[in-house]
């Protein structure tokens, strides 16, 4: 009896809670990073992630407040506190602690870890997984994202810390990688990535428009060699884009920027976004809609803010050229918001302070969601143009057998006979000058003059009405400071 | 002092115990007339802070063992017969046979990956061999709170807002006003409360088996309409004896509760806050019937919103366990024990169509319905041995082994638009709009797997040590950390079993120990999975693709796991001694307790670069608490009728926050314009944060020198001083400005007993702590159209100075309502908690009638209470009890209620 007793209960102590697994509790009802990478939709979704950040307002919205308005062809505006707090930056002595500044350096840097957990995990994936979805053009779109996102930092910042696997909190102390690194990393990634992507005729623009294509990662190789000075390479990645003919200007340049100008035959790439069924006022981050329309409308008259203003200075530039179809399209002058706007709407017009607005993202009163921040407008990342003009300039800058200022002209003329301005004939540096004052036409209001400015070392001179740009310390922003207090002291600052 | 105290996985004389630990007897319990055996801690032992987070009847209590061990969940283990628990709310004080607290590590270390914030032992009541017992005991009382809410009639109210609107840039129309009308909301949706709890319990036993069955009921209408509490309980609790060698038993509970519940400490609607500061001259109802609204604000009319509250949640706890002791040999033996602890939790909730105004509105009904089921199996086995050797060497040990598993899992869901807000259409398949219908749930699997150790050694009754070690395996870790070790040790010296104790004068001094202890215990009330990094398919992460767009959902990690993730653990020092004079009749014990919490879980700060949002959660913080305890009784009688003890006491926190493993002070409890805590390295932890006043601005001199710190201040705007003086005021001046943890806390008790009467009244208290009363928001604002303080009627003008209400003015550039010590009160209080009158009829009386006593008495909770804080009540807890950082905030607390009940009891 005794003896019987305590076996039952030794066994039951034996059964219960002694196997090997009993502590081995599964996470339920969530995905970790330990049950993931399992099927094609997971690594689909993946990659979907690595997409979103290309949306947040957060990053996109220093396209304008950078690129715009840093150059002498906009300034920041809105209330008289923002304009305040901006005026640090537009007079070229960058705080370390300016907001936007920190938003693009951790927007992109959240981008990068998308694309490397993505690429990490597809990489490791078997192929016979992917049924429905492509492995490659999955890996080739990652690929091209991590390439965007980081030339997008290097532009801005300079050495930045170059990261090509999955973070762990290990890598905390790492240092900023040289930035020519950090190209090489970027071209190579681009150049697997047009290995690995489709080109457009293979695509259902149905479900595909906004995927990443082969001509677009070919567009982005041609602008990424330009910074780096790489002509040739340039050439040759420009002339890849130009061998798909499926791209071609649009007749009328206005068309380009309205909403049914969307994924039409010049644009490369966009950043795709619509009037949310489920949006709100309240949910910039989440609604899918485009939050600058709501940043560049006109404040009071409009739901918009106002944020950055064009110019008098851009529309005399275009005055000059005697360009008035790019004109139209790109400045909405308070005369023409008149002429849009209910009159009891436009008397509200307050805090306008050129007399000009970013017509490419002004949506009259019947196109406006309903709800002010979801705004379906999509933005156009790359054009057909830039590439043109990319080409244009690295055959100007670095004339070859075939690819030399003849060829520089004819591509700069095919932007400029679209909007019916008359062909240039220049050579050496006034060339390169007519391409360079096509830039800033073409491109008015889409982000692209300060970049160029200072990329070509033309700064100083052109934003001179805005202030002081020492090319030493102003070609490069500041990391931002809250970056450098929390990264152990391996993080160092850009010449100050 | 040869009772016999329950520690961990055994039992030990009170006089051979080695660590500290606080004995509350049943008989202090029973005497509350209050519904959580928690709340009736209050007071009663030191070491052990009691703090109620409402007085909304069934609502949580706060229980903090010496001081606050973490910033995350500092809630003490409880064990119930054996068997832990989280909660003990589903017990009724009359099932409780007595309750231990362990206080220090060398008590609670055997607990291991648990014991770090302390152990509350409680052992239920078991029958007595050849003594069967019916006992019945029952009472009733009303409850009522302090509705004096110190805020301004009509009058007074049109009166202040006449006089801002004189600076305002746009005045409010005040003849949409009646100053004749001064509603007190407070008054308007409280009521007077009942109280009532019956108990019955069947109790005895004949040779070799004990029984005790009990039924419990209580009864709570609240203070305030529509909080309610029912709770019922079933107890049985046997054991047999069978032969020499085996002995089982049983100890299961069925608990079943059901309350109704009001939305508390919601800074925009909570239904108190709103009626402190809807204004005082919107009637409550319009002349046509209608629910009256603020012209003014978006505040809701407190009573409609009560009415329009249809919030019940209800518990049904099933805890039981069986064991089987085998007396193996002669101080040999195995106990082995199953236990299960099944938890049903179900919500309901439904938002019915109303329209009092255009803010306080809803178009669409709802109905939200929920349930929550844990799970939790345990199995207990132990091999205890005892052993004297040589007649001076007494040995016992204990070894065991323990296995774990609970299951967590809910399921909410809710559905609009039902046809009516009739009771019987609240329920989810009467609403009919099925696009609006959501499902949510979650579930969560965890284990714990221990490994027992503990030898308890006395050498000649002089010299006793006690060494425990305890080994955890918990699913909450990853691999590499998932085994933790948890060793104590604890030595006592018995000074008066000394020789030369012996020539001392006995009649003063009769006994003396000295206890040393040490041990190491952890906290493992961190989420599951927390070494994992999960993933998010939140919509932010989603994106378009195709013409026309659609949304693809994005599935990406946005914080960093730690797979080396750990628990929390604790190490504590403890010195004691314990005194018993004048034969008995004075005793007194004393601890200074030291206690350091390692390894506390800090949100690690990481550089952006590494591209996800959060950093991982990492063991890298440390706090510290010390004090000093004392208890002291003196028992006695006074000829042969008076029989009388009183009690007293106290004890000190000293809490600092040592460590935050480098990361950012972390913030608790926003308000409109920050937050009120702020933890970091130095200060308590939930320290009050904020600016510093120094009066107001009361001469032109004054305010130029001010200029350039607060450009825009006038005469009679608060000075905020400048910390740092650097001569800029901002961010970087906030400091401390209040503590809310009290400096000590303590209880007094008086118990008479003469002939056939009975007194017993207990006090307690705390002192030096504060109270952040973020109502000022509102009530002392100078400028919007909210109900304020009478304080406000003091406010400053060119002739009257000498106040420190700063001046009206309805564009308040200065920002006097920021948040600086002008929101911090002292929050001390004492408290005549219990006061209890008692009669038993004589026994010739009763014998008659087959009782052995009758006892008719009168109770009371909360009777007095003496203190200087200006809002309701200062006993203000937490939002949750496991929230530490919110302690003291007080966002329009639930006040607690003053109580009297009449009762009886009979025993047969």
């Amino acid at each position: 009896m005794k003896f019987k007793i305590v076996g039952i209960m030794i066994t039951t102590m034996l059964f219960y809670g002694c196997s090997d697994d009993f502590l081995d509790k599964t996470k339920l009802g969530a995905l970790t990073t330990e049950n993931y990478f399992v099927t094609e939709a997971d690594a689909f979704q993946s990659v979907v992630a690595a997409y979103s950040d290309l949306k947040d307002y957060r990053y996109t919205g220093t396209i304008w407040c950078f690129g715009d308005v840093l150059s002498e062809d906009a300034t920041y505006s809105g209330s008289d506190d923002d304009v305040q707090a901006y005026a640090l930056m537009e007079s070229y002595n960058y705080p370390a602690d300016n907001g936007r500044i920190l938003d693009r350096w951790r927007i992109l840097f959240r981008g990068v870890n998308k694309a490397n957990q993505a690429i990490d995990g597809i990489s490791k994936m078997d192929v016979g997984l992917f049924k429905t979805q492509n492995k490659n053009r999955l890996l080739g779109e990652a690929l091209f994202l991590r390439a965007y996102y980081y030339h997008e930092l290097v532009i801005a910042f300079g050495d930045v810390p170059l990261m090509t696997k999955t973070p762990t909190i290990n890598d905390k102390t790492l240092t900023r990688t040289p930035v020519d690194k950090v190209y090489a990393q970027i071209e190579k990634d681009l150049t697997d990535a047009v290995g690995y992507l489709p080109s457009k005729p293979t695509l259902n623009i149905v479900t595909d428009a906004g995927r990443i294509t082969k001509a677009a990662a070919n567009a982005m190789l041609s602008r990424v060699y330009l910074y780096e000075k790489k002509y040739d390479a340039c050439k040759t990645a420009s002339k890849a884009v130009f061998a798909e003919t499926d791209y071609k200007l649009v007749t009328n340049y206005a068309d380009v920027f309205k909403l049914s100008g969307e994924h039409c035959s010049e644009s490369i790439l966009e950043v795709t976004q619509y009037d949310s069924p489920s949006g709100s006022n309240v949910t910039y981050l989440n609604n899918n809609g485009d939050f600058h329309v709501l940043l560049m409308m006109p404040s009071g008259t409009t739901y918009g803010f106002g944020y950055n203003q064009p110019t008098l200075g851009l529309a005399k530039a275009y005055i000059s050229e005697g360009d008035s179809i790019r004109k139209h399209a790109t400045l909405l002058t308070t005369d023409s918001l008149r002429v849009w706007e209910s009159a009891a709407n436009f008397a509200k017009l307050v805090r306008n302070r050129t007399g000009f607005y970013n017509q490419k993202f002004y949506l009259k009163p019947n196109e406006r969601s309903l709800i002010r921040s979801n705004n379906g407008t999509n933005i156009r990342l790359i054009r057909l143009p830039e590439v043109y003009l990319n080409y244009a300039e690295a055959c100007a800058l670095y004339p070859t057998a075939g690819d030399g200022e003849v060829e520089a002209r004819t591509y700069l003329n095919n932007v400029r006979t679209r909007v019916h301005l008359a062909e240039k004939n220049s050579t050496g540096e006034a060339l390169f000058n007519d391409i360079m004052m096509e830039r800033r036409l073409e491109f008015g209001g889409e982000g692209r003059r300060y970049w160029d400015m200072v990329r070509t070392g033309k700064a100083e001179t052109a934003f001179i009405s805005k202030g002081i740009f020492k090319p030493s310390t102003c070609n490069l922003m500041p990391v931002p400071q809250a970056e450098i207090d929390a990264a152990c002291g391996t993080i160092t600052q850009n010449p100050r | 002092m040869d009772e016999v105290v329950v520690v961990g996985y055994g039992t030990v004389k009170k006089s051979d115990i080695t660590g500290s630990v606080s004995t509350v007897k049943a008989d202090a319990i029973i005497r509350k007339p209050v519904a959580n055996v928690s709340q009736a801690l209050q007071g009663l032992a030191s070491g052990v802070m009691v703090t109620s987070n409402s007085g909304s009847p069934g609502s949580s209590v706060s229980v903090r063992i010496r001081g606050i061990g973490t910033i995350n969940d500092p809630c003490p283990l409880y064990v119930v017969d054996g068997m832990p628990v989280n909660d003990i709310g589903y017990l009724s004080s009359s099932e409780i046979g007595s309750v231990e607290i362990l206080k220090d590590a060398s008590a609670t270390a055997i607990y291991g990956s648990r014991g770090a914030n302390g152990v509350i032992m409680i052992s239920t009541k078991h029958g007595i061999e050849g003594k069967d017992v019916i006992t019945l005991n029952t009472y009733y009382g009303t409850s009522r709170i302090n509705t004096d809410t110190k805020l301004l009639t009509g009058q007074q109210w049109y009166d202040v807002q006449t006089a801002i609107n004189t600076t305002r840039t746009t005045p409010i129309n005040l003849a949409n006003a009646n100053p004749s009308i001064s509603t007190n909301w407070l008054k308007e949706i409280s009521q007077v409360g009942t109280i009532q709890s019956h108990n019955v319990s069947f109790a005895g036993g004949i040779k070799d088996f004990t029984y005790n069955l009990s039924l419990g009921y209580l009864n709570q209408k609240g203070t305030i309409r529509k909080t309610d509490f029912e709770r019922e309980n079933v107890r049985i609790n046997l054991e047999r004896k069978m032969n020499k060698i085996i002995t089982i038993g049983t100890n299961t509970s069925v608990s079943c509760s059901s309350r109704d519940k009001i939305l508390e400490n919601d800074y925009t609607f909570g239904i108190i806050n709103n009626a402190m500061i809807v204004e005082p001259v919107v009637p409550v109802y319009n002349t046509n019937g209608s629910y009256g609204y603020s012209k003014y604000s978006n505040n809701y009319n407190p009573v409609a919103a009560i009415d329009y509250t249809f919030s019940n949640e209800k518990n049904l706890s099933i805890i039981g366990s069986m064991y089987c002791i085998a007396e193996l040999a002669e101080g040999l033996n195995f106990k082995t024990t199953l236990g299960m602890n099944y938890n049903r939790y179900d919500s309901y909730d439904f938002k019915p169509t109303y329209n009092v105004s255009n803010a306080q509105s809803n178009a669409a009904s709802l109905v939200t319905r929920g349930y929550a089921l844990t799970n939790n199996l345990i199995s207990e086995n132990t091999l205890n041995f005892n052993h004297t050797f040589n007649t001076i060497h007494v040995v016992s040990a204990t070894l065991g082994y323990s296995a774990e598993q609970t299951r967590y899992e809910n399921l909410i869901g809710s559905k609009a638009n039902t046809p009516n807000n009739n009771p019987d259409m609240q329920y989810l398949d009467a609403a009919t709009n099925s696009t609006s219908a959501t499902a949510n749930g979650t579930a969560a699997e965890s284990a714990l797997i221990s490994y027992i150790g503990r030898i308890n050694y006395s050498f000649d009754n002089r010299y006793l040590a006690t060494a425990t070690i305890r080994r955890d395996g918990s699913s909450r870790f990853g691999k590499s950390n998932q085994y933790g070790n948890f060793p104590s040790l604890a030595l006592a010296w018995k000074v008066n079993n000394e020789s030369f104790f012996k020539n001392w004068n006995q009649d003063i001094l009769n006994t003396a120990k000295v206890r040393l202890g040490w041990g190491k215990a952890g906290n493992q009330n961190i989420a599951n999975y927390a070494y994992q990094s999960v993933l998010t398919s939140a919509t932010q992460y989603s994106y378009l693709f195709g013409i026309p767009e659609t949304l693809y959902q994005g599935v990406t990690s946005i914080a960093l796991g730690n797979a080396n993730v750990k628990w929390e653990s604790t190490e504590s020092t403890n010195l004691g001694i314990d005194i018993e004079c004048f034969n008995g009749r004075l005793t007194l014990s004393a601890d200074y307790y030291n206690r350091t919490t390692n390894d506390m879980l800090i949100v690690e700060p990481i550089p952006n670069f590494l591209g996800y949002e959060s950093g991982p959660t990492t063991n890298a913080g440390s706090v510290n608490n010390k004090g000093i305890e004392g208890q002291l009784e003196w028992k006695d009688k006074i000829g042969k009728n008076l029989h009388y003890s009183i009690g007293a006491n106290i004890s000190t926190i000293k809490n600092e926050v040592l460590s935050l493993g480098g990361g950012n002070a972390k913030p608790g409890v926003a308000i409109r314009n920050g937050y009120t805590t702020y933890t970091q390295v130095g200060n308590p932890i939930g320290a009050f944060w904020g600016y510093k006043t120094n009066g107001l601005i009361q001469t032109p001199e004054q305010l130029l020198d001010l200029k350039t710190r607060q450009p825009n201040a006038g005469l009679g705007d608060v000075i905020f001083v400048d910390n740092d003086r650097n001569g800029v005021l901002n961010e970087l001046d906030k400091t401390l400005i209040g503590n809310p943890i009290p400096k000590f806390y303590y209880g007094f008790n008086i118990n008479l007993e003469y002939n056939n009467f009975d007194i017993s009244a207990n006090f307690e208290g705390t002192y030096g702590n504060d109270i952040f009363n973020a109502m000022r928001y509102y009530t002392y604002s100078e400028a919007d159209v909210t109900q304020k303080s009478v304080d406000v009627l003091n406010y400053w003008t060119p002739t009257n100075t000498n106040t420190t209400m700063p001046r009206l003015n309805g564009n308040d550039k200065n920002d006097n309502l920021r948040i600086s010590d002008r929101y911090v009160e002292d929050g001390s209080y004492l408290r005549l908690k219990t006061l209890q009158i008692g009669y038993s009829l004589p026994q010739a009386m009763i014998r008659k009638v087959y009782m052995t006593s009758m006892r008719f008495y009168v109770s009371s909770d909360n009777l007095l209470t003496f203190t200087n804080y200006s809002g309701l009540d200062p006993e203000i807890g937490q939002l949750v009890s496991s929230n530490t950082l919110s302690r003291g905030v007080d966002l329009g607390a639930f006040p607690q209620a003053k109580t009297v009940v009449a009762g009886f009891s009979i025993t047969f």
